[in-house]
């Protein structure tokens, strides 16, 4: 991870956009997929992403789906309609959190 | 290519040793190593399979697989009280509340026919059954519930929580001593109507949540395991 204090406390965020975009995901598909998007740049840690996907699926916020594929199990979480509503709430919370640190960073620069 | 259905148990069998007693956690993790290892055969098809498994291993750092087991206990724990709440609640609802109304209610007219000097020890060992009952009862259902838990050879962590009785909220058995230290014993008015009726509260809601771990939750217990784990049944049939 690229500078993993950062984005420790957006994990959870970054895994309900995902979720919310490609319906469901297994746990390795989510590493893979934040390298493709981050260019290399973000890489979930495995110790770190299984215990975020308990933590929201005992919060209820995921939901699992299990398929047998290639002699093995495999577990697709997908978010609930609690967790649909609570990707919204984090991501407004985490553009506020940009746009606060973009002030104080660099004032003129804008997400928007 | 694809790991073979032998290689897979060997997967199995390295989560064990790393241990993840757990299958609900094991299938997770060797499905998750598994991927990356034949990831890793797609650039280098001639990896040895024990080289890209432990290769894959080391991702989950020093500790291996010691946090995510840790972490997925904490997540099971909650999501163990949120059933037991969720049984729990059905003795505050119609028609349940009308029993636990009237027990609220008749408790306190057999403590007030007890003689004053003695009530507050008597209170204090009525909790003190219930915590040597439920102990007791637990004991005696250990090595059922023992097997039960190892059933087709597989661990099941709410399974494990289901059968330890809710062991967490052996914290309530801290009220016998907690109300015989002295401070309660000088403060309490014993002969207080309100006092009573708190103590005769609690000890029905006590009651009701020993009934509730013990007997309801574990009769319900294969229900409850194929609605949190998907692959409960799958695997039960195998």
């Amino acid at each position: 991870m690229a500078n993993s204090k950062l984005y420790k406390g957006s994990l959870n965020t970054i895994i309900l956009k995902l979720l919310e975009e490609q319906g469901k995901m297994y746990g390795y598909e989510i590493t893979q997929k934040v390298k493709v998007l981050t260019k290399g740049e973000l890489s979930i840690t495995e110790g770190a992403l299984y215990p975020a996907l308990h933590k929201l699926e005992a919060e209820g916020l995921l939901d699992v789906e299990v398929a047998k594929v290639d002699n093995r199990l495999r577990k697709y979480y997908k978010l609930t309609e609690a967790g649909e509503k609570e990707t919204v709430n984090r991501l407004a919370e985490l553009e506020e959190f940009i746009r606060s640190m973009q002030q104080l960073v660099n004032p003129n620069w804008s997400i928007n | 290519m694809t790991l073979t259905h032998h290689q897979i148990q060997e997967l199995y069998k390295f989560t064990r040793k790393h241990y993840v007693e757990y299958y609900d956690l094991q299938a997770e993790l060797v499905d998750h190593l598994a991927n990356g290892i034949e990831a890793q055969w797609r650039e280098t098809p001639d990896m040895l399979f024990k080289e890209a498994m432990v290769g894959e291993f080391q991702k989950f750092g020093i500790g291996g697989f010691e946090k995510v087991v840790r972490k997925r206990q904490r997540a099971m724990e909650w999501r163990y009280l949120k059933i037991v709440v969720r049984f729990y609640r059905t003795y505050f609802k119609l028609p349940q509340i009308l029993l636990t109304t009237t027990l609220v209610l008749i408790l306190p007219l057999i403590l007030f026919t007890l003689p004053l000097a003695y009530r507050y020890d008597i209170i204090l060992g009525l909790f003190m059954a219930i915590a040597v009952a439920v102990l007791i009862i637990s004991f005696k259902k250990r090595k059922d519930n023992d097997l039960e838990c190892v059933k087709n050879g597989k661990k099941w962590m709410l399974k494990d929580q289901i059968y330890s009785y809710g062991q967490y909220a052996g914290v309530f058995n801290l009220f016998p001593i907690v109300l015989n230290t002295q401070f309660f014993r000088s403060n309490i008015p014993v002969d207080a109507n309100y006092v009573i009726l708190i103590f005769a509260t609690m000890i029905v809601c006590l009651l009701l949540l020993s009934y509730v771990t013990i007997f309801v939750i574990p009769k319900k217990a294969e229900e409850l395991l194929a609605e949190t784990y998907p692959e409960y049944k799958i695997v039960s049939q195998l």
